[in-house]
C-alpha cells in the first residue's frame, strides 16, 4: 500500500514537471478577418453523379454545360441540358440571381428567378477565393433521387 | 349590369325538340346507376347493383330475355363464382320479371344464346365475343374477360319499368385496381345500333338497344405482385429508372431494353442485333404527343450487357418540351432500318411508363 501511494505521488510529480508555460505565437491580423467566398467566373460541368453513380459518359451532351456566375447573377450556357432550375415541374429559368446561405462559410447556393427558389447544396467546401472546383448537390424531379454536378473553372 | 335576354322563341323550340333528342339518343335499355364500392378487400364478396330502365318503346317486347354482361379480371373467375339475379315490378306469370340469371356457356345451341352484333343480327359470335369486339376493355389493358348471363323469358308488355340487377362477386387478389364493366341488353337485339333518323329535325346520336357502364374498383390487400389493370401493361422487356427511389420525367432517366425478355421467356426479335434504336413517344399534360421515332443517331442505344441496351436521357430536352408536363413515355425498339420492331411481348403495344416516385 505504501508503495502504491509512493508510486502515485511520483508519477503525479513527474506530470506536473512536464508541463510548461505555453509558447506564444504572433498571429497575422488578416487571418482573423472573414472573407466573402468568391465563385465568380465561368464554370464548366465535367462530371455527373446520380445517387452516387457516375453517369457522365451516359449523357455526354451535358458535360458542356457552362454556368456563368457574376456578382449576384447567373446564366446557364444552355437551357437544353439537365439543371435544377430547368425541367417542367416549375417555370424553367436559365438565368437569374443567386445567393449563398452564408457568404463566409457557405453550405448551399440558392438560385432564383424572383419567383421560384431552387436550393442546391455545396458538395465540398469552398475557399474564400481562387476556387477551381465546385460541387453542387440537388434533386431535379423525384426528390429522393440526388445528383451531384462537379464543375471546374 | 348585363341584362339577361329571355328569348321565348328559342325556349319553346328547345322545349318541343327535347323529346325528339331523347328519342334518338336514349336506348331501349338504360343503366340508370351502378351501385358499386370504389374499393374492396381482396378475398371479400361484393354485391353490385345495376339500376336499369327497360323502355319497350311500344314495340312487341313480349317474351324477351334480359342479357347481362360483366367485365372483370380473369383471375376473379366470375363464371364460376358470381351469382346474378334480377328483379322488377313485372309479374306477368308465368313469365315473371325476377329470378336468378343463367351463365351463358357460349355453346350457341339455342337461338337466344347466339350473340347479335351491331346490326342486331346473329353474327356467329358468342355474347362475350361480341362484347369484347364492340366494347373492349376500356382502360384495362387486357387481363379481363366478359362473362354473360341471360334470364328466363320475361313478358315486358308495352311499358317502361325500372328494375335491378344484383351481381355477387368474389374479389381476387392479383390486381390492385380494375375498371369493371357492366352491359345490359335483350336477346333479340343484342348490340344493335341504328343510325340517326335522317328525317328528324334533331342531330341526335345513333340509337342503341343496350347500355353499358365502366366503374373503377381499387383492391385492398392485394397480393404483393399485384398489377393495376387500369395502368400500363406490365413489361419485363424494358425498364426505366433513375435513382433507387424512382423518377419523374424531370429526372435524368435511363431506359433499358433487354433483348432476351421476349414473349413467354423467348428472346425478342432484336436478340443478337448489332444496333438498337429507342423509338419513344412522350404523352404531354395537354393530351398531345411528341414522337422521337425516326431512329435518329441520338436515339441509338448503348450495349451495356449481354443483349442489354441502355439509353440515358433528360426527357424535357430529348423531346424538346419546355412548357408542358410529360405524363407518360411510350417505347418500342427497332433495328437500324426499322424492319424489326419490338413492342410489349404478349400485348403488341408500346411499352408504357409513367412517373414512379416514392
Amino acid at each position: 500500500m505504501r508503495n502504491i501511494l509512493f508510486l502515485t505521488l511520483t508519477l503525479s510529480f513527474a506530470m506536473f514537471m512536464s508541463c510548461d508555460d505555453a509558447d506564444s505565437f504572433d498571429v497575422r491580423q488578416d487571418a482573423l478577418v472573414n472573407y466573402v467566398t468568391d465563385i465568380n467566373g465561368t464554370w464548366t460541368l465535367h462530371s455527373i453523379h446520380r445517387d452516387g453513380a457516375d453517369i457522365t459518359s451516359d449523357i455526354p451532351s451535358a458535360t458542356g454545360l457552362t454556368l456563368q456566375v457574376e456578382a449576384g447573377s447567373f446564366t446557364l450556357g444552355s437551357s437544353n441540358i439537365p439543371f435544377p432550375t430547368l425541367g417542367n415541374a416549375r417555370t424553367p429559368f436559365s438565368s437569374g440571381s443567386w445567393a449563398f446561405d452564408d457568404d463566409y462559410q457557405p453550405t448551399s447556393i440558392n438560385f432564383t428567378n424572383g419567383t421560384d427558389v431552387v436550393v442546391t447544396s455545396l458538395a465540398m467546401p469552398l475557399y474564400a477565393s481562387n476556387n477551381s472546383s465546385m460541387g453542387l448537390t440537388f434533386s431535379m424531379g423525384c426528390g429522393a433521387t440526388s445528383y451531384q454536378y462537379n464543375f471546374k473553372k | 349590369m348585363r341584362r339577361f335576354n329571355f328569348n321565348y322563341k328559342t325556349f319553346i323550340f328547345g322545349f318541343l325538340a327535347l323529346p325528339l333528342v331523347f328519342l334518338f339518343v336514349t336506348s331501349c335499355l338504360e343503366i340508370k346507376s351502378v351501385d358499386q364500392a370504389d374499393s374492396a378487400r381482396a378475398g371479400s364478396s361484393q354485391t353490385i347493383t345495376l339500376n336499369v330502365l327497360l323502355d319497350t318503346e311500344n314495340n312487341d317486347q313480349n317474351y324477351k330475355r334480359l342479357v347481362v354482361g360483366i367485365c372483370a379480371p380473369k383471375d376473379w373467375k366470375v363464371g364460376e363464382n358470381a351469382v346474378v339475379t334480377f328483379d322488377s315490378p313485372l309479374n306477368n306469370e308465368p313469365r315473371v320479371g325476377n329470378g336468378t340469371m343463367i351463365l351463358d356457356d357460349g355453346a350457341q345451341d339455342k337461338g337466344y344464346k347466339k350473340g347479335r352484333g351491331a346490326d342486331g343480327n346473329q353474327n356467329g359470335l358468342t355474347w362475350a365475343e361480341n362484347a369484347e369486339e364492340i366494347l373492349g376493355y376500356d382502360e384495362n389493358y387486357g387481363e379481363m374477360e366478359w362473362v354473360m348471363y341471360y334470364s328466363d323469358q320475361v313478358d315486358a308488355g308495352n311499358t317502361s319499368v325500372e328494375g335491378t340487377v344484383s351481381i355477387n362477386l368474389s374479389i381476387g387478389s392479383a390486381h390492385s385496381a380494375a375498371k369493371l364493366g357492366y352491359w345490359v341488353g335483350v336477346h333479340d337485339n343484342g348490340f344493335k345500333m341504328a343510325d340517326h333518323v335522317a328525317e328528324s329535325t334533331t342531330t341526335g346520336a345513333p340509337s342503341r338497344w343496350y347500355d353499358y357502364e365502366w366503374k373503377k374498383m381499387a383492391i385492398l390487400s392485394a397480393s404483393a405482385d399485384a398489377t393495376d389493370l387500369t395502368g400500363p401493361a406490365p413489361t419485363f422487356t424494358a425498364t426505366v429508372n433513375a435513382g433507387a427511389e424512382g423518377y419523374t420525367f424531370d429526372d435524368i432517366i435511363t431506359v433499358n431494353f433487354d433483348a432476351k425478355e421476349g414473349y413467354l421467356g423467348d428472346n425478342t426479335a432484336l436478340y443478337n442485333a448489332g444496333e438498337v434504336f429507342m423509338c419513344a413517344t412522350a404523352l404531354l399534360g395537354d393530351g398531345t404527343t411528341v414522337a422521337k421515332v425516326d431512329r435518329a443517331p441520338e436515339s441509338k442505344m448503348t450495349l451495356t450487357g449481354a443483349d442489354y441496351w441502355s439509353k440515358t436521357i433528360w426527357p424535357p430536352a430529348y423531346f424538346g418540351v419546355n412548357d408542358q408536363i410529360i405524363t407518360e413515355i411510350h417505347l418500342n425498339f427497332q433495328n437500324a432500318d426499322g424492319s424489326i420492331v419490338v413492342k410489349n411481348p404478349g400485348y403488341g403495344t408500346d411499352m408504357v411508363f409513367g412517373e414512379k416516385c416514392q
